[in-house]
């Protein structure tokens, strides 16, 4: 296998959804063939550089997820096999990141408002950015404003993405960001916000700097505002 | 089969309800426009197995007179509950003479076991056991609805579609409200400060009964909110 080789399996399997050998994939006769795993770890073996593996295998491939999600080719579930194949992939690449020279695009924290318990879509925004090469630290559900304040001045991330499911519990993204004011951290983090009962209006009705309406678009709203 | 008047409580055996397949696929996601790959179809047979295995269904129902209905309110006799609702107030329970109200779960196992996937970053098989779960519940809610409708047409009386305090005009803070009326052991199943129910796999609600067929309508058909994802029609 060449190195090139190499690579375009690996983007493939990752738009497959294949986290290794043992994986169907989504078209028939791939069970037993090598996966992001082993493909991963070939390329390291064959000393393709980390960039290299991440840009043209795993990015290269999460882009033609995305297209295809959007084009209602792929679900939810298809789009969360490839992350987790990517996510894989990276936690394989990790170690030679440093070495390479290779930094993480920005911190992000997660977390899903206090008086809400909804996570999957918190999970799934998470998911995607950490296979688009971004540090995320995920607080988890249920998070006060005053917890939120106090690791955004710990952690001085580059973003702070707020979920919320219900018009009841939404209301706390608001407040989140007062807290953040009053802390006098606003101007320090850039705020994105999403959930089912979420819209653009709402979002800049409390001042957030962004709102996705699914994961991919998440991705894509990080990806804009950071440039 | 329900009894009127008579607070139920009754633990149903797990392969008592029918987890469907397709069910699951549309809480995914998959609509018309698709249908789930080899890989994700067969993690979604072993979750719906792995399902049968956690789930505990179980309901809580009690029958109670409709005392009273304003445009706004609806009280019932002995439980001192009124519920603050104006379209299922009007279109519904001004029509009906008693209302069941329920809870039903499926335990606290299942979403055990689905926070131990995502925490340990198995996010899909997590988010499709979370959705058989959703699929799971909704059809206790469905058994019992069948048993209610079933006690009622013995005589010859009409249910009307469930309602859970969050649809229509109908505030989730009125959870508190209906809570009280039931009034009873309920399987663990507690409010959380902001009237989210522990396990959340749970649904609680009220179906009213009469003898007026208008009651079976959904207030759907008068509402403008075409685009809603709950629209029953």
């Amino acid at each position: 296998m060449t190195n090139e080789e190499n690579i375009q399996l690996l983007k493939e399997n990752i738009i497959q959804g294949r986290r290794d050998e043992n994986d169907e994939g989504l078209e028939e006769g791939m069970l037993g063939q090598p996966g992001a795993k082993e493909l991963t770890e070939a390329a390291i073996q064959a000393g393709i550089t980390p960039g290299t593996i991440i840009l043209e295998g795993l990015t290269a491939g999460m882009n033609v997820v995305g297209e295809k999600y959007e084009a209602k080719e792929y679900f939810i579930p298809d789009m969360l096999a490839s992350a987790e194949a990517t996510g894989l992939a990276m936690e394989i690449l990790e170690p030679h990141l440093a070495k390479a020279g290779v930094s993480s695009k920005g911190k992000v924290v997660v977390a899903t408002v206090k008086g809400d318990l909804h996570d999957i879509g918190k999970n799934i925004v998470s998911l995607l950015l950490k296979g688009a090469g971004y540090e995320v630290i995920d607080l988890g559900n249920d998070i006060p404003p005053e917890r939120i304040v106090e690791v955004v001045r710990q952690e001085n991330p580059d973003f702070l993405g707020l979920s919320a499911l219900l018009t009841t519990t939404m209301k706390m993204m608001g407040e989140t960001i007062n807290s953040l004011r009053e802390a006098g951290l606003r101007d320090r983090v850039k705020v994105l916000v999403g959930g089912a009962a979420v819209s653009q209006d709402f979002a800049d009705e409390i001042g957030a700097d962004g709102y996705g309406t699914d994961g991919f678009h998440a991705v894509r709203l990080v990806e804009e505002l950071r440039e | 089969m329900i009894e009127h008047c008579k607070p139920m409580v009754r633990t149903l055996a797990p392969n008592s309800i029918n987890i469907e397949k397709s069910e699951v696929a549309r809480y995914l996601g998959y609509g018309k426009d698709g249908n789930p790959s080899a890989q994700i179809s067969s993690l979604i047979d072993s979750q719906i197995s792995e399902a049968y295995r956690l789930i505990e269904p179980s309901y809580f129902c009690v029958m109670k007179e409709v005392e009273n209905v304003e445009a706004f309110r609806i009280s019932l006799r002995g439980s001192n509950s009124v519920f603050s609702s104006n379209i299922i107030a009007r279109r519904i329970f001004s029509k009906c003479s008693k209302a069941a109200i329920f809870l039903t779960t499926i335990g606290p196992r299942l979403e055990e076991r689905v926070s131990q996937l995502m925490d340990g970053g198995e996010i899909l098989k997590g988010a499709i056991l979370d959705a058989v779960g959703n699929e799971a519940v909704e059809k206790v809610a469905c058994w019992l609805e069948a048993s209610i409708k079933e006690t009622a047409a013995a005589s010859g009386a009409d249910v009307s579609l469930r309602y859970s305090p969050g649809y229509c005009d109908w505030d989730i803070k009125e959870q508190k409200v209906l809570f009280s009326a039931l009034d009873g052991d309920l399987h663990g199943v507690e409010l959380t400060e902001d009237c989210l129910m522990m396990p959340r796999k749970s649904i609680s609600g009220i179906i009213g009964i009469g003898f007026d067929s208008s009651i079976t309508l959904s207030p759907c058909l008068f509402c403008n909110k075409t685009d809603c994802p709950s629209r029953r029609l």
